[in-house]
């Protein structure tokens, strides 16, 4: 089981991670954070291959990928 | 916040200034995850110029120069001549190092310093308002350029390698995996290095010249105007024109290193002159 965790603090919902995710698990929320910047959310977690691309392209470093229960 | 961010990060200079979208955190990750690989945080000097890319060193937790406009280069040359050990990296846009800073640019490949410079192309001024720049495309629109830029832009690999750059990567923003091995390569390398990134800039290169703000868009783009050595073989000029040639462009030519070389002739002069 993959926890995508993305720290709204930090993110600016720039869309990069929806876009270049090859399993399109990440999409649009409804949540905006304190800024008024549009945080995503993992839609469908279960198709995540935890290849990185996200935790790589984001700009703001706002995201993990994790196996839960490490 | 990602773990390599927590490890590496000066946590009271958060958040990024950087546009939402800007290439400039991607870098910034790219260049931690190579400097955690090739586990040298205690050895290295970080440099930045001015402009939106000068920006990346200050976020990092480790000895950094925040240097005048243009002048990043002869910073970093005071720097590794004081200190031959540290393992200096530049951080420099388009504009920083081919502009103003385009002398000491020629002068420190020439001179084969052993430091890496990373400079971050997104083919405008952007942190002043997206001016027109030494790499803005010819008729690309600009703040300054507002019928067209009447200039054609530098091929900064082409000048790297014509100063006598000893290995040279280009990669974009949008590769950030190939990007992470490229700036690694960069600081195991012996001499000058130098690793354009081609960057999206949503605010100003991708408003003015491109009419959209929108980073994925604009990453697209450079993708897909980007080629791959190998995959330039098979195509003709005619299908190249326009487009950007990246991976590792050059790559161990053999030249004496200038920390190295400079205090073997200082040596035998203070030598010879009986000191």
């Amino acid at each position: 089981m993959v926890t995508i965790t993305i720290d709204e603090h930090y993110c600016k919902g720039c869309g990069l991670c929806i876009h270049y995710c090859p399993k399109s698990v990440l999409d649009k929320s409804n949540r905006m954070n304190a800024k008024g910047y549009s945080i995503p959310c993992a839609v469908t977690p279960e198709r995540c291959s935890k290849c990185g691309t996200c935790e790589l392209i984001c700009p703001e470093l706002a995201i993990t990928v994790k196996e839960s229960g490490t | 916040m990602h773990p390599i961010a927590e490890r590496y990060l000066r946590k009271d200079a958060l958040p990024f200034l950087w546009c939402p979208g800007c290439g400039n955190g991607t870098i910034l990750g790219a260049a931690i995850r190579a400097i955690d690989e090739l586990d040298i945080i205690d050895e290295i000097a970080l440099v930045g110029g001015i402009g939106c890319s000068g920006w990346i060193p200050t976020y990092i937790n480790a000895d950094v120069m925040h240097t005048l406009h243009g002048r990043a280069l002869p910073c970093a040359t005071g720097l590794k001549m004081s200190d031959p050990r540290r393992k200096v990296i530049v951080f420099t846009g388009d504009g920083d190092c081919l502009g103003i800073g385009g002398n000491h640019f020629i002068h420190a490949a020439r001179r084969n310093l052993d430091i890496t410079v990373v400079m971050v192309n997104n083919q405008i001024y952007g942190m002043t308002g997206g001016q027109v720049a030494p790499t803005t495309p010819s008729m690309a629109k600009t703040s300054t350029s507002p019928s067209g830029n009447p200039e054609l832009p530098f091929d900064a690999c082409e000048l790297a390698k014509g100063s006598g750059a000893t290995y040279i990567a280009r990669w974009t923003a949008g590769h950030p995996r190939q990007l992470r091995r490229a700036i690694k390569e960069a600081i195991s390398h012996e001499g000058f290095a130098f690793v354009e990134v081609l960057t999206q800039c949503p605010t100003q290169a991708g408003r003015i010249m491109h009419g959209t703000a929108d980073p994925a868009t604009l990453l697209d783009m450079l993708k897909s105007n980007s080629v791959t050595i190998s995959a330039a073989k098979k195509r003709s000029p005619q299908e190249l024109r326009g487009k950007f040639l990246i991976g590792t462009l050059l790559k161990d030519r053999k030249k004496p290193e200038f920390s190295k070389s400079y205090f073997q002739t200082a040596m035998k002069a203070g030598d010879s002159s009986g000191n």
